[in-house]
């Protein structure tokens, strides 16, 4: 029986071992010739997430986005000096002298991806679309007041709106979508959200062929996009779950590009050969915000946080520079404003900025004059009805660097007489469980968002309340101040008026912005050339704001293939070590058969 | 979103009805293989696990045939030659693989063979470079190899150590003894007497830890972004994907019970006192 | 001439502890036909001697002087050699039964092995032969297909014998062959060793603590005290009349069924034996002895006569050199 047993088992696992160990040489065969299989160019690109899905209706994430914005085109284009709209589909739009109806020129002679034509009327059927279909409302505050579409012809498209507006040149982020495909679905939300678009029909410079879930997608090159055929033939998105392996991978050629690195991994690359950094300014920032309450009876937010004094204090109780020092490494700006530091024609600095400066014994003396003088043993501050002040912050384990900010925070709060409960859980678990019902009172996450800052400064009016709202912050001067700035049709006075906002959400603190992290990225410099930063001063070189990808020029190395897999004198090694111990084995086994004979 | 599509949301969930009713449905579904839609992909969760399945048996499976054949291998080779060079240093070695967490591991192989030396592709089970037949076998094994040999280090050590000492003390028994009074060579006493008894326990405590295998190949799926069950759990937890989690976590432990169950009869198979019992 | 002979053997164990001598110049003869009473108490060296006829012993032990069985000298052969020799030249039945069979091979297996192993004949001529002896030690043929824990106590011991016998030894070493087994069961194994023994000529050195038992089956004694001989004679006589002072000691602790003197005080003997490696001096059993003399622990007894055909290594036998103090 055992016998039986033995040699069958020892088939099996040398079938196994032999299978495993010649996988190094499938690797050196295939990545030596698959890479520009058929010599297609092929650009890799290591991301630390797959897309949640290319349906438009269920854009989510930055991969979705990127995604997006290569298959399909805007109304307009953003140039990469300083994300002003430039020519897309529309060549221009110009308003009628109330900035009620804009009449845009159509680009003629567009294609989608399948051969049809691009008009005007594929432009309004998708505005309407998403007035009838996204119900989830992923693009409608990009078309406000209702707005009605017309087509006179073929390259005219024109906007009506009630009340005036200058949505048209924001520009609307709305990805163009092909009439004759999504038609079917206009007005059924259920049945357009489970489409899979997979491959997808656009008119970008590249189309969306495959999407091999959890493990990456494909796009292939648009030969016949309008804006000139890409020089490089597919993106291959490859999704990597651990950061640590997507940079080993970057080492070895296994990928032209990762995107989104944490800072460790990124510094460790800093210098290694034929590996460029990519150190992108501040796309995004990252904030403390509070819940005012207001999403329902089952609120549980600390009514506290609704003194100015008590959310001032812990502004001045919060050392940004400890978090940029520690959670980002030195990778962030210290933060204060909602516009970024990377869009200079709105970012502003607050005229009061010492107000706010890191000052745990101002705070405390704050704290003390506004009614909160008196601690519970543990030395928290008992509020005025004598409870003491712990608040719930809950952190995302998935958003770089949320959680350590948090640890940071509540040993800060702790300083100044705060306690601080923290809770991790996911974006999706607090989307589930907590942020509809209001179940907190502070969570550290962030936002990114348009160039035009009408979309982030829309978050904090009341109506967003269960929409992008932080908190259900509410405040009517605000209200007011939103919708003033909505009917500012002359630029310089929108902009001082949006400094104005700036200031008021800076000094009314319905969030803290903490800091403006690095977007970190890093590229093989042996594959490709041509990268363009967006925006181009100190912008990422991918994940950007469009047609980042055409520009790319393959190099030597790209046109070769990669050079990963075992090399041949290894094999040689490897095979010569090989036969030494099938041979001592063997002629041991002589020699004892001979002893015992 | 609004409170309408909420309440739509909790309705087509089942999650605004009372919480034993939603017991009784769950229970029903579960005996009934209806695990329900995962909230992040919008599929059946039974077609998610059917996707990731394979990729971890394939992943476990050749990592448990090679750990468990050298595992067992060099604990026969170290007991019979006990206080040898090789035993020292595989009882070295193999205390030091079986204290070392797996994503430690994964990360050194990693480092080592993707970043120095360029060997073998960082993640993934393919090139997704549209190859068929021998390349794509070939392609996959090359995807194969760093996951399963970190899986092959993390549990390697625990067998050999588990087969020495079972032989160890299989050899002081008396009928070990008898065999070489016998005059039966050295390498049969050890192959027909001494090895086919140190295996009796060996194997029971192999085959149960086969059940966890499944659990355990968590942390390497993820490090290797290989795309299985334990990558599915990784990520279900992360997205709080409840019905995906809920119906894994099941198949888990349907799998401990069925390797504690297949280790019994193996065992009945392989010692003729517990066959009759 | 003589089947087995030990000349002068002196076995030590390597320990961490130090070396521990556990047999210390011990000569023997059996020849052939003859059955060799080996009798002592637990730790003794009684077995070790067993284990070392046919050099199973732990690889490091020091072993010195000779051991010759069946013409070869077993502490001079090659691996290969010895090998050769091990079950065709001398065999064991040991003790413990239970645990000297392996308990997931077919008890058929187990005794061609040996047949096989040594090339005796083929496959099928060895089942035959397994069968045969099977019913030699009086259980069926079909017994071969049995595993060993289906078998009974009694029928396990049966089933060693038979494995002793498979490569037809010239000698067989019988390791306690009986201690685990009540006393109809052992009385039928000993008539069947004792059969056995007769009819096919077989030299066997038989080693128990059981005086009773020995005197049984055995031609001669030796009687062994702390890893030498301390008696030697027939089996009748050394038993029923001892010379020295501990065989005397070892008889009367088992008593005679019957036996009037035995009855109401069954005698025993007080205290341990000696750490081997810490053995008395002159007379090692002195400590414990009921005769002891001054000078027993100075003078070193060597095995002197005491009387036709016995040996004894005490200063009280007749062929002891005078000493002052010592009666006889």
């Amino acid at each position: 029986m055992m016998r039986r047993w033995r040699p069958v088992a020892l088939a099996v696992t040398l079938v196994m071992v032999g299978g495993v160990a010649l996988s190094g040489s499938a690797l050196a065969q295939s990545s030596g010739t698959s890479s520009p299989t058929g010599n297609k160019i092929v650009l890799r690109v290591g991301v630390p997430g797959d897309m949640i899905s290319p349906n438009p209706l269920l854009a989510t994430n930055g991969d979705d986005y990127e995604t997006l914005f290569n298959a399909y085109d805007l109304l307009f284009n953003f140039n990469p000096d300083d994300l002003s709209p430039s020519p897309g589909l529309a060549t221009a739009c110009n308003p009628s002298a109330d900035y009620r109806t804009w009449t845009c020129d159509i680009r003629s002679g567009v294609t989608w991806s399948d051969g049809q034509p691009l008009t005007a009327e594929d432009i309004a059927f998708t505005y309407r679309f998403i007035e009838t279909t996204d119900e989830n409302e992923v693009f409608t505050s990009y078309l406000p007041y209702h707005p009605t579409f017309s087509v006179p012809n073929a390259t005219t498209l024109i906007w009506k709106s009630p009340k005036p507006t200058f949505a048209p040149t924001i520009p609307p982020w709305i990805p163009i979508l092909p009439e004759h495909i999504w038609k079917q679905y206009e007005g059924d939300g259920k049945a357009a959200r489970g489409f899979a678009n997979v491959p997808a029909v656009g008119s970008g410079p590249f189309v969306l062929t495959s999407w091999d879930k959890g493990q990456g997608w494909t796009m292939e090159a648009n030969k016949n996009y309008w804006g000139g055929a890409p020089a490089i033939d597919e993106i291959q998105y490859i999704v990597y779950d651990s950061q640590e392996a997507m940079v080993q991978a970057l080492k070895s050629g296994q990928v032209d590009f990762t995107d989104n690195l944490n800072p460790t991994l990124f510094n460790s690359l800093v210098g290694q050969p034929n590996i460029g950094t990519v150190k992108g300014t501040a796309s995004t920032f990252t904030n403390l915000a509070f819940n005012f309450g207001g999403q329902g009876p089952d609120a549980t937010n600390n009514p506290v946080l609704k003194d100015l004094n008590i959310r001032r204090a812990i502004a001045m109780g919060i050392d940004k520079q400890s978090i940029v020092d520690k959670v980002w490494q030195g990778d962030a700006q210290v933060g204060s404003v909602v516009t970024l530091p990377s869009r200079p024609q709105w970012f502003y600095t607050p005229t009061d900025v010492q107000s706010q400066a890191y000052d745990p014994a101002a705070a405390n003396t704050l704290l003390d004059q506004s009614g909160y003088a008196s601690k519970d043993p543990s030395g928290i501050r008992l509020d005025k009805n004598g409870q003491p002040i712990d608040l719930n912050i809950i952190t995302l384990p998935e958003e770089t660097g949320s959680v350590d900010t948090g640890k940071l925070i509540a040993a800060q709060l702790q300083q100044i007489g705060i306690g601080v409960k923290l809770q991790s859980m996911s974006d999706k678990q607090i989307e589930n469980n907590n942020w509809y019902t209001g179940d907190f009172d502070a969570y550290v996450w962030g936002w990114g968002g348009d160039p035009d800052p009408n979309f982030i400064l829309s978050i904090f009016i009341t109506s967003q309340c269960l929409g992008w709202s932080d908190g259900c912050y509410s405040n009517p001067t605000y209200d007011k101040m939103f919708a003033h700035q909505s009917t500012l049709l002359d630029h310089t006075a929108r902009v001082a008026y949006i400094q104005k906002m700036q200031q008021f959400i800076y000094d009314q603190i319905p969030e803290i912005v903490l800091n403006y992290p690095n977007y970190l990225q890093a590229y093989r410099s042996d594959r490709f050339t041509g990268w363009k930063p967006e925006p181009t001063n100190g912008g990422t070189y991918l994940f950007g704001w469009g047609n980042q990808y055409q520009g790319l020029q393959p190099l030597a190395a790209a046109e070769s293939g990669s050079s990963s897999g075992i090399p041949t004198v290894l094999w040689v090694v490897l095979g010569l070590v090989a036969i030494a111990v099938i041979a001592f084995v063997a002629l041991s086994r002589r020699r004892r058969a001979e002893e015992e004979a | 979103m609004t409170p309408q599509r909420i309440a739509q949301i909790e309705h087509d969930q089942g999650l605004d009805r009372p919480l034993p009713q939603q017991f009784v449905v769950y229970a029903e579904n579960t005996l009934t293989g209806r695990f329900g839609i995962s909230f992040v992909t919008n599929e059946s969760v039974t077609t998610v696990i059917a996707r990731a399945i394979w990729p971890t048996v394939l992943l476990v499976g050749s990592a448990t045939l090679i750990s468990t054949f050298f595992g067992l291998w060099a604990g026969i080779k170290g007991a019979w030659g006990r206080g040898s060079l090789f035993d020292t240093t595989s009882l070295f070695g193999s205390l030091v693989l079986y204290s070392a967490p797996e994503g430690w591991l994964g990360m050194i192989l990693l480092i080592i063979f993707v970043g120095t030396f360029h060997w073998f592709p960082a993640g993934q089970m393919s090139s997704n470079t549209g190859q068929t037949g021998i390349a794509n076998v070939l392609d996959i094994l090359s995807h194969l190899f760093l996951p399963c040999m970190t899986l092959v280090l993390g549990y390697i050590g625990e067998y050999t150590i588990i087969m020495r000492s079972s032989l160890l003390e299989v050899m002081g028994e008396d009928f070990v003894m008898t065999a070489r009074a016998k005059g039966v060579p050295d390498r049969l006493v050890r192959r027909s007497h001494a090895v086919p008894n140190a295996l009796l326990p060996t194997l029971t405590l192999v085959f149960y830890s086969f059940g966890f295998i499944l659990g355990g190949s968590v942390i390497v799926e993820a490090v290797f972004s290989w795309p299985g069950l334990g990558l599915l759990t990784y990520r279900a937890i992360q997205d709080l994907d409840y019905n995906v989690i809920q119906a894994v976590f099941l198949l888990f432990s349907l799998a401990v019970i069925a390797f504690n169950l297949a280790a019994d009869i193996t065992y009945g198979y392989l010692d003729p006192r517990v066959r009759e019992a | 001439m003589s089947v087995l002979s030990v000349r002068d053997l002196g076995i030590e164990y390597q320990t961490t502890g130090g070396g521990v001598p556990a047999v210390r110049g011990v000569d023997l003869e059996v020849d052939r036909g003859e059955v060799l009473g080996l009798a002592g108490e637990s730790g003794c060296g009684k077995s070790t001697i067993a284990g070392a006829i046919l050099r199973l012993l732990p690889v490091k032990t020091r072993i010195t002087g000779r051991i010759e069985l069946d013409g070869n000298d077993i502490l001079e052969l090659t691996p290969g050699k010895l090998r050769a020799v091990r079950w065709t030249a001398g065999s064991i039945v040991f003790q413990g039964a239970m645990h000297a069979m392996n308990p997931v091979q077919r008890i058929g297996e187990q005794i061609m092995e040996p047949i096989l192993v040594h090339g005796q004949s083929g496959e099928r001529e060895a089942r035959i032969r397994a069968g045969t002896l099977l019913e030699q030690v009086g259980l069926p043929t079909r017994r071969l297909d049995d595993y060993p824990h289906e078998l009974s106590g009694g029928q396990k011991q049966r089933i060693m014998i038979a494995m002793a016998l498979a490569c037809s030894p010239s000698l067989i070493v019988a390791d306690e062959p009986t201690t685990a087994l009540d006393v109809m069961v052992q009385a039928q194994v000993l008539q069947l060793l004792r059969t056995l023994q007769h009819d096919l000529g077989l030299a066997l050195l038989f080693i128990t603590h059981d005086l009773s038992v020995l005197v049984e089956v055995a031609d001669r004694l030796a009687i062994m005290y702390a890893g030498k001989i301390v008696e030697q004679g027939g089996a009748e006589a050394v038993f029923h009349s001892p010379a020295h002072p501990y065989t005397k000691a070892l008889a009367a602790a088992f008593p005679a069924i019957g036996d009037m003197r035995f009855r109401g005080r069954p005698s025993g003997l007080g205290g341990d034996p000696p750490d081997p490696q810490q053995i008395p001096s002159g007379c090692p059993f002195h400590p414990r002895c009921a005769e002891v003399t001054p000078a027993c622990s100075s003078v070193t007894p060597e095995l002197w006569t005491a009387g036709p055909a016995r040996l004894a290594a005490c200063v009280h036998v007749s062929g002891a050199p005078a000493l002052e103090g010592v009666s006889r």
